[in-house]
Protein backbone atom coordinates (compact mmCIF):
# COMPACT_ATOMS: atom_id res chain seq x y z
CA UNK A 1 0.00 0.00 0.00
CA UNK A 2 0.92 3.54 -0.65
CA UNK A 3 1.37 5.92 1.54
CA UNK A 4 2.80 9.76 1.29
CA UNK A 5 2.95 11.84 4.38
CA UNK A 6 3.24 15.12 2.86
CA UNK A 7 2.75 16.22 -0.96
CA UNK A 8 5.13 19.23 -1.84
CA UNK A 9 5.83 20.90 -5.26
CA UNK A 10 9.03 23.01 -5.42
CA UNK A 11 8.87 26.00 -7.50
CA UNK A 12 13.17 25.42 -8.15
CA UNK A 13 15.63 22.40 -8.62
CA UNK A 14 17.25 23.49 -5.71
CA UNK A 15 14.74 23.42 -3.35
CA UNK A 16 13.87 19.71 -4.62
CA UNK A 17 17.35 18.41 -4.14
CA UNK A 18 17.06 19.93 -1.13
CA UNK A 19 13.87 18.43 -0.37
CA UNK A 20 14.96 14.91 -1.70
CA UNK A 21 17.96 15.22 0.49
CA UNK A 22 16.83 15.62 4.15
CA UNK A 23 14.73 12.82 4.49
CA UNK A 24 15.56 9.13 3.24
CA UNK A 25 12.05 8.32 2.95
CA UNK A 26 11.46 11.86 0.34
CA UNK A 27 11.44 10.57 -3.01
CA UNK A 28 10.79 12.29 -6.26
CA UNK A 29 7.01 11.74 -7.64
CA UNK A 30 7.21 11.26 -11.24
CA UNK A 31 4.58 9.65 -12.97
CA UNK A 32 2.96 7.68 -10.13
CA UNK A 33 2.07 5.46 -12.57
CA UNK A 34 4.19 2.32 -10.97
CA UNK A 35 4.27 3.56 -7.41
CA UNK A 36 1.40 3.17 -6.45
CA UNK A 37 1.94 -0.68 -7.17
CA UNK A 38 4.50 -0.53 -4.52
CA UNK A 39 4.41 -1.47 -1.25
CA UNK A 40 6.14 2.08 -0.05
CA UNK A 41 5.96 4.69 3.08
CA UNK A 42 6.91 7.83 1.69
CA UNK A 43 7.67 11.18 3.41
CA UNK A 44 7.09 13.63 1.22
CA UNK A 45 6.19 13.28 -2.15
CA UNK A 46 8.12 15.74 -4.31
CA UNK A 47 6.17 17.09 -7.49
CA UNK A 48 8.51 18.48 -10.37
CA UNK A 49 5.36 20.03 -12.17
CA UNK A 50 6.40 23.30 -11.62
CA UNK A 51 9.60 23.19 -12.36
CA UNK A 52 8.92 23.43 -16.27
CA UNK A 53 10.61 20.29 -16.92
CA UNK A 54 7.89 19.48 -19.41
CA UNK A 55 9.76 20.12 -22.72
CA UNK A 56 10.88 18.15 -26.57
CA UNK A 57 13.42 20.76 -27.76
CA UNK A 58 16.25 20.37 -30.44
CA UNK A 59 19.44 22.75 -31.70
CA UNK A 60 21.92 21.75 -33.83
CA UNK A 61 23.47 18.53 -31.91
CA UNK A 62 21.10 17.81 -29.56
CA UNK A 63 17.44 16.59 -28.81
CA UNK A 64 16.41 18.09 -25.04
CA UNK A 65 14.03 15.80 -23.72
CA UNK A 66 12.96 17.43 -19.75
CA UNK A 67 12.44 14.77 -17.05
CA UNK A 68 8.90 15.74 -16.18
CA UNK A 69 7.67 15.19 -20.33
CA UNK A 70 5.16 12.74 -20.61
CA UNK A 71 5.90 9.25 -22.55
CA UNK A 72 2.82 10.40 -24.64
CA UNK A 73 4.14 13.53 -25.73
CA UNK A 74 7.63 11.92 -26.93
CA UNK A 75 5.66 9.26 -28.90
CA UNK A 76 3.40 12.23 -30.95
CA UNK A 77 6.76 14.31 -31.45
CA UNK A 78 7.19 15.46 -35.23
CA UNK A 79 10.80 15.27 -34.47
CA UNK A 80 11.76 12.77 -37.36
CA UNK A 81 14.78 11.67 -35.68
CA UNK A 82 12.49 10.47 -32.11
CA UNK A 83 10.15 8.03 -34.26
CA UNK A 84 11.71 4.95 -33.77
CA UNK A 85 11.99 5.89 -29.80
CA UNK A 86 8.34 6.74 -30.56
CA UNK A 87 7.35 2.97 -31.76
CA UNK A 88 8.56 1.72 -29.05
CA UNK A 89 7.29 3.66 -26.49
CA UNK A 90 3.57 3.66 -27.85
CA UNK A 91 4.45 -0.55 -26.88
CA UNK A 92 3.84 0.39 -23.24
CA UNK A 93 0.32 0.01 -22.19
CA UNK A 94 -2.76 2.57 -23.81
CA UNK A 95 -2.43 6.31 -24.33
CA UNK A 96 -3.57 7.21 -21.10
CA UNK A 97 -0.94 5.37 -19.28
CA UNK A 98 1.73 7.25 -21.29
CA UNK A 99 0.04 10.27 -20.64
CA UNK A 100 0.47 9.76 -16.98
CA UNK A 101 4.15 7.93 -17.32
CA UNK A 102 6.75 10.59 -17.06
CA UNK A 103 10.49 9.78 -19.12
CA UNK A 104 12.28 10.58 -16.07
CA UNK A 105 10.59 8.03 -13.56
CA UNK A 106 10.67 5.58 -16.64
CA UNK A 107 14.77 6.19 -16.96
CA UNK A 108 15.79 7.18 -13.52
CA UNK A 109 13.86 4.48 -11.54
CA UNK A 110 16.02 1.78 -14.93
CA UNK A 111 13.66 -0.65 -14.49
CA UNK A 112 14.51 -3.94 -16.00
CA UNK A 113 11.39 -4.14 -18.38
CA UNK A 114 11.89 -0.63 -19.60
CA UNK A 115 11.06 -0.50 -23.49
CA UNK A 116 12.96 2.96 -23.63
CA UNK A 117 16.27 2.15 -22.29
CA UNK A 118 17.20 0.07 -24.95
CA UNK A 119 16.57 2.37 -27.26
CA UNK A 120 18.39 5.43 -25.36
CA UNK A 121 21.73 3.14 -25.51
CA UNK A 122 21.97 2.99 -29.23
CA UNK A 123 21.02 6.75 -29.71
CA UNK A 124 24.19 7.03 -27.11
CA UNK A 125 21.74 9.08 -24.90
CA UNK A 126 23.15 11.49 -21.86
CA UNK A 127 21.91 12.10 -18.69
CA UNK A 128 21.80 15.30 -17.45
CA UNK A 129 21.25 14.73 -13.23
CA UNK A 130 21.12 18.15 -10.64
CA UNK A 131 23.85 16.40 -8.64
CA UNK A 132 25.87 14.43 -11.19
CA UNK A 133 25.58 15.86 -14.05
CA UNK A 134 25.81 15.21 -17.66
CA UNK A 135 26.23 11.58 -17.69
CA UNK A 136 26.82 8.68 -20.93
CA UNK A 137 23.68 6.47 -20.35
CA UNK A 138 25.88 3.89 -19.89
CA UNK A 139 27.80 5.26 -16.98
CA UNK A 140 24.43 6.26 -15.76
CA UNK A 141 23.29 2.28 -15.40
CA UNK A 142 26.20 1.63 -13.72
CA UNK A 143 25.56 3.88 -10.97
CA UNK A 144 24.54 2.85 -7.83
CA UNK A 145 21.04 3.56 -6.65
CA UNK A 146 21.73 7.38 -5.31
CA UNK A 147 19.24 10.56 -4.70
CA UNK A 148 19.09 12.64 -7.77
CA UNK A 149 16.83 14.63 -10.29
CA UNK A 150 16.85 13.55 -13.86
CA UNK A 151 16.84 17.36 -15.62
CA UNK A 152 16.97 16.37 -18.97
CA UNK A 153 17.89 13.46 -21.30
CA UNK A 154 19.96 14.89 -24.02
CA UNK A 155 20.08 12.78 -27.68
CA UNK A 156 23.02 13.22 -29.60
CA UNK A 157 21.65 14.25 -33.63
CA UNK A 158 23.91 11.55 -35.04
CA UNK A 159 23.74 10.50 -38.91
CA UNK A 160 22.64 6.98 -38.20
CA UNK A 161 19.73 4.67 -38.39
CA UNK A 162 18.38 2.82 -35.42
CA UNK A 163 15.79 0.31 -34.36
CA UNK A 164 13.91 -1.03 -31.52
CA UNK A 165 12.66 -4.57 -31.25
CA UNK A 166 11.05 -6.85 -29.15
CA UNK A 167 8.39 -9.78 -27.84
CA UNK A 168 5.95 -9.47 -25.58
CA UNK A 169 2.75 -12.30 -24.53
CA UNK A 170 0.50 -9.43 -25.25
CA UNK A 171 0.37 -6.48 -26.66
CA UNK A 172 0.41 -4.35 -23.98
CA UNK A 173 2.25 -6.39 -21.57
CA UNK A 174 5.89 -6.12 -20.17
CA UNK A 175 8.56 -7.09 -22.48
CA UNK A 176 9.80 -10.70 -22.23
CA UNK A 177 12.70 -9.05 -23.97
CA UNK A 178 14.20 -6.08 -26.05
CA UNK A 179 16.58 -5.45 -28.32
CA UNK A 180 17.68 -1.87 -29.92
CA UNK A 181 20.16 -1.83 -32.71
CA UNK A 182 22.04 1.40 -34.20
CA UNK A 183 24.35 2.11 -37.00
CA UNK A 184 26.16 4.78 -38.55
CA UNK A 185 29.46 5.34 -40.63
CA UNK A 186 31.78 4.12 -37.70
CA UNK A 187 29.42 2.49 -35.02
CA UNK A 188 27.69 -0.70 -34.47
CA UNK A 189 25.76 -0.56 -31.28
CA UNK A 190 23.33 -3.12 -29.77
CA UNK A 191 21.72 -2.70 -26.40
CA UNK A 192 19.62 -5.62 -25.31
CA UNK A 193 16.52 -5.53 -22.43
CA UNK A 194 14.16 -7.23 -20.30
CA UNK A 195 17.30 -10.12 -19.87
CA UNK A 196 15.26 -9.38 -17.20
CA UNK A 197 17.92 -7.05 -15.73
CA UNK A 198 18.40 -3.23 -16.79
CA UNK A 199 19.46 -3.28 -20.37
CA UNK A 200 23.25 -3.75 -21.22
CA UNK A 201 24.82 -1.90 -24.50
CA UNK A 202 27.45 -3.53 -27.11
CA UNK A 203 29.75 -0.56 -28.93
CA UNK A 204 31.66 -1.09 -31.64
CA UNK A 205 30.43 -4.35 -33.02
CA UNK A 206 32.43 -5.42 -36.04
CA UNK A 207 30.59 -4.56 -39.04
CA UNK A 208 31.33 -8.00 -39.63
CA UNK A 209 28.59 -8.99 -38.02
CA UNK A 210 26.05 -7.77 -40.45
CA UNK A 211 27.34 -10.83 -42.68
CA UNK A 212 28.93 -13.07 -40.16
CA UNK A 213 26.01 -14.40 -38.40
CA UNK A 214 28.84 -16.76 -36.02
CA UNK A 215 29.83 -13.26 -34.29
CA UNK A 216 25.81 -12.66 -32.71
CA UNK A 217 26.89 -16.36 -30.68
CA UNK A 218 30.08 -14.15 -29.46
CA UNK A 219 27.87 -11.67 -28.46
CA UNK A 220 25.29 -13.75 -26.77
CA UNK A 221 27.91 -15.20 -24.64
CA UNK A 222 28.53 -11.36 -22.86
CA UNK A 223 24.72 -11.03 -22.36
CA UNK A 224 23.61 -12.51 -18.63
CA UNK A 225 20.27 -13.66 -19.34
CA UNK A 226 18.15 -15.15 -16.58
CA UNK A 227 14.98 -16.35 -15.56
CA UNK A 228 11.70 -14.93 -14.05
CA UNK A 229 7.73 -15.48 -13.74
CA UNK A 230 7.49 -14.24 -17.93
CA UNK A 231 10.59 -16.30 -19.41
CA UNK A 232 13.35 -18.69 -18.69
CA UNK A 233 16.88 -17.58 -19.72
CA UNK A 234 17.19 -20.56 -21.81
CA UNK A 235 13.92 -19.09 -23.93
CA UNK A 236 15.52 -15.60 -23.50
CA UNK A 237 18.47 -16.73 -25.05
CA UNK A 238 17.45 -17.86 -28.01
CA UNK A 239 14.93 -15.50 -28.33
CA UNK A 240 17.54 -13.01 -28.56
CA UNK A 241 19.16 -14.54 -31.53
CA UNK A 242 15.98 -13.88 -33.01
CA UNK A 243 15.99 -10.20 -32.39
CA UNK A 244 19.22 -9.63 -33.33
CA UNK A 245 18.92 -11.44 -36.36
CA UNK A 246 15.72 -8.77 -37.26
CA UNK A 247 17.67 -5.69 -36.15
CA UNK A 248 20.58 -6.90 -38.30
CA UNK A 249 18.49 -7.06 -41.49
CA UNK A 250 17.24 -3.68 -40.37
CA UNK A 251 20.48 -1.98 -40.17
CA UNK A 252 21.71 -3.92 -42.73
CA UNK A 253 20.39 -2.44 -45.74
CA UNK A 254 22.21 -0.08 -48.31
CA UNK A 255 22.25 3.12 -46.53
CA UNK A 256 24.06 6.35 -47.88
CA UNK A 257 25.73 7.85 -45.29
CA UNK A 258 26.29 11.04 -46.80
CA UNK B 1 -5.03 18.80 2.00
CA UNK B 2 -7.81 21.15 0.35
CA UNK B 3 -8.05 20.48 -3.48
CA UNK B 4 -10.01 22.64 -6.20
CA UNK B 5 -11.41 19.76 -8.35
CA UNK B 6 -13.19 21.15 -11.79
CA UNK B 7 -15.61 18.32 -12.57
CA UNK B 8 -17.66 18.45 -15.76
CA UNK B 9 -17.06 22.49 -14.93
CA UNK B 10 -18.43 22.27 -11.60
CA UNK B 11 -16.12 23.21 -8.96
CA UNK B 12 -15.35 20.70 -5.71
CA UNK B 13 -13.36 21.30 -2.77
CA UNK B 14 -12.42 18.58 -0.89
CA UNK B 15 -10.08 17.08 1.55
CA UNK B 16 -8.06 14.64 0.62
CA UNK B 17 -5.05 12.54 1.60
CA UNK B 18 -2.00 13.23 -0.69
CA UNK B 19 -1.87 9.01 -1.62
CA UNK B 20 -5.89 9.64 -2.74
CA UNK B 21 -6.18 8.59 -6.31
CA UNK B 22 -8.55 10.59 -8.74
CA UNK B 23 -10.36 7.30 -8.76
CA UNK B 24 -10.95 7.60 -5.58
CA UNK B 25 -12.00 11.08 -4.85
CA UNK B 26 -14.38 11.31 -7.95
CA UNK B 27 -16.20 8.28 -6.78
CA UNK B 28 -16.65 10.03 -3.36
CA UNK B 29 -18.11 12.92 -5.38
CA UNK B 30 -20.82 10.96 -6.53
CA UNK B 31 -19.31 10.27 -10.38
CA UNK B 32 -20.15 6.78 -10.19
CA UNK B 33 -19.59 6.58 -13.73
CA UNK B 34 -15.81 5.91 -13.20
CA UNK B 35 -15.08 2.51 -12.56
CA UNK B 36 -12.82 0.74 -10.23
CA UNK B 37 -11.25 -1.76 -12.59
CA UNK B 38 -7.38 -3.64 -12.32
CA UNK B 39 -6.00 -0.76 -10.70
CA UNK B 40 -2.79 -1.50 -11.81
CA UNK B 41 -3.24 0.49 -14.96
CA UNK B 42 -3.59 -1.94 -17.35
CA UNK B 43 -7.41 -1.98 -18.07
CA UNK B 44 -8.72 1.69 -18.85
CA UNK B 45 -11.87 1.25 -17.01
CA UNK B 46 -11.59 4.23 -15.13
CA UNK B 47 -10.02 6.32 -18.27
CA UNK B 48 -11.63 10.06 -17.62
CA UNK B 49 -10.21 13.08 -19.11
CA UNK B 50 -7.80 15.54 -17.88
CA UNK B 51 -7.46 19.21 -19.21
CA UNK B 52 -8.35 17.56 -22.62
CA UNK B 53 -6.22 14.63 -22.50
CA UNK B 54 -7.49 10.74 -20.85
CA UNK B 55 -5.26 9.55 -17.96
CA UNK B 56 -6.06 6.67 -15.86
CA UNK B 57 -7.99 8.18 -12.98
CA UNK B 58 -6.41 5.25 -10.68
CA UNK B 59 -3.02 6.36 -11.34
CA UNK B 60 -3.34 9.82 -11.19
CA UNK B 61 -2.88 11.50 -7.48
CA UNK B 62 -5.93 14.11 -7.11
CA UNK B 63 -3.45 16.20 -5.59
CA UNK B 64 -2.06 16.66 -8.93
CA UNK B 65 -5.88 17.14 -10.29
CA UNK B 66 -5.84 20.50 -8.38
CA UNK B 67 -7.49 23.22 -10.67
CA UNK B 68 -7.45 21.12 -13.58
CA UNK B 69 -10.42 20.63 -15.83
CA UNK B 70 -11.88 16.72 -15.42
CA UNK B 71 -14.38 15.25 -17.42
CA UNK B 72 -16.08 12.11 -16.87
CA UNK B 73 -19.18 10.55 -18.84
CA UNK B 74 -21.62 12.68 -16.77
CA UNK B 75 -20.27 15.82 -17.96
CA UNK B 76 -20.87 14.99 -21.61
CA UNK B 77 -24.32 12.66 -22.28
CA UNK B 78 -25.06 13.94 -25.12
CA UNK B 79 -21.89 13.04 -26.90
CA UNK B 80 -21.57 9.53 -25.22
CA UNK B 81 -25.52 8.79 -26.13
CA UNK B 82 -24.42 9.44 -30.10
CA UNK B 83 -21.34 7.32 -29.79
CA UNK B 84 -23.47 4.78 -27.90
CA UNK B 85 -25.52 4.56 -31.22
CA UNK B 86 -22.94 3.40 -33.05
CA UNK B 87 -21.82 1.05 -30.86
CA UNK B 88 -25.30 -0.82 -30.58
CA UNK B 89 -26.32 -0.61 -34.25
CA UNK B 90 -22.61 -2.52 -34.72
CA UNK B 91 -24.13 -5.43 -32.17
CA UNK B 92 -20.83 -4.21 -29.96
CA UNK B 93 -22.83 -5.33 -27.06
CA UNK B 94 -21.00 -5.26 -23.41
CA UNK B 95 -22.36 -5.68 -19.88
CA UNK B 96 -21.38 -2.00 -19.59
CA UNK B 97 -18.79 -1.80 -16.64
CA UNK B 98 -16.03 -1.41 -19.39
CA UNK B 99 -17.99 0.80 -21.40
CA UNK B 100 -17.24 4.22 -19.55
CA UNK B 101 -13.65 3.85 -20.04
CA UNK B 102 -14.11 3.08 -23.37
CA UNK B 103 -16.44 5.93 -24.17
CA UNK B 104 -13.84 8.51 -22.48
CA UNK B 105 -10.74 7.10 -24.52
CA UNK B 106 -12.47 7.57 -27.95
CA UNK B 107 -14.22 10.68 -27.69
CA UNK B 108 -10.46 11.67 -26.37
CA UNK B 109 -9.05 10.24 -29.34
CA UNK B 110 -11.67 12.19 -31.66
CA UNK B 111 -10.01 15.06 -30.40
CA UNK B 112 -6.55 14.28 -30.98
CA UNK B 113 -6.11 12.41 -34.17
CA UNK B 114 -7.86 13.38 -37.52
CA UNK B 115 -9.34 10.90 -39.68
CA UNK B 116 -7.40 8.19 -37.95
CA UNK B 117 -7.18 4.92 -39.76
CA UNK B 118 -8.24 1.69 -38.31
CA UNK B 119 -4.62 0.51 -37.60
CA UNK B 120 -4.21 3.84 -35.41
CA UNK B 121 -7.85 3.67 -33.72
CA UNK B 122 -6.57 0.22 -32.65
CA UNK B 123 -3.55 1.09 -31.00
CA UNK B 124 -5.08 3.93 -29.64
CA UNK B 125 -7.34 1.69 -27.93
CA UNK B 126 -4.81 -0.87 -26.70
CA UNK B 127 -4.83 -1.37 -22.94
CA UNK B 128 -9.22 -0.55 -23.13
CA UNK B 129 -9.92 -3.61 -21.83
CA UNK B 130 -13.34 -5.61 -22.81
CA UNK B 131 -13.78 -8.79 -21.41
CA UNK B 132 -17.41 -9.23 -22.76
CA UNK B 133 -17.08 -8.83 -26.25
CA UNK B 134 -14.00 -9.65 -29.06
CA UNK B 135 -13.89 -5.87 -29.88
CA UNK B 136 -14.55 -6.32 -33.41
CA UNK B 137 -18.20 -4.72 -33.14
CA UNK B 138 -17.02 -2.11 -31.26
CA UNK B 139 -14.07 -0.98 -33.77
CA UNK B 140 -16.74 -0.74 -36.81
CA UNK B 141 -18.72 1.35 -34.20
CA UNK B 142 -16.27 3.87 -33.23
CA UNK B 143 -14.58 3.63 -36.85
CA UNK B 144 -18.02 4.93 -38.24
CA UNK B 145 -18.36 7.31 -35.49
CA UNK B 146 -15.03 8.63 -36.02
CA UNK B 147 -15.37 9.26 -39.69
CA UNK B 148 -19.14 10.51 -39.62
CA UNK B 149 -19.43 12.82 -36.12
CA UNK B 150 -17.17 15.64 -37.08
CA UNK B 151 -17.92 17.97 -33.96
Amino acid sequence: MLEIKEYVTPSSLEEAYKLLISNRNNYILGGCAFLKCCNMKINKGIDLKNLDLNYIKEDEKYIYIGGDTSLRDIEISTISYLKELGNGISNILGVPFRRTARIGGSVFSKYGFSDIIPILIVLEAEINLYKHGVLAIDDFLLLNPMKDILIEIRIPKKNKIYFYENIRKSSTDFPILCAGMSRDENNLILSVGARPGVAMGFKNLKEDILNNRSLVDEILGEIKFSSNIRATKEYRKEMCKVLIERLIKKVGINYDWK
Amino acid sequence: MLVELVVNKKIHKIDVEPQEFLLDSLRRLGYLSVKRGCETSSCGLCNVIVDEKPVLSCSMLTVRCNNTMITTIEGIQEEVLILGEYLAKEGADQCGFCSPGLLMTVIAMKKELKNPTIEEIEKYLNSTLCRCTGYKGQLRGIEKYLKEVTC
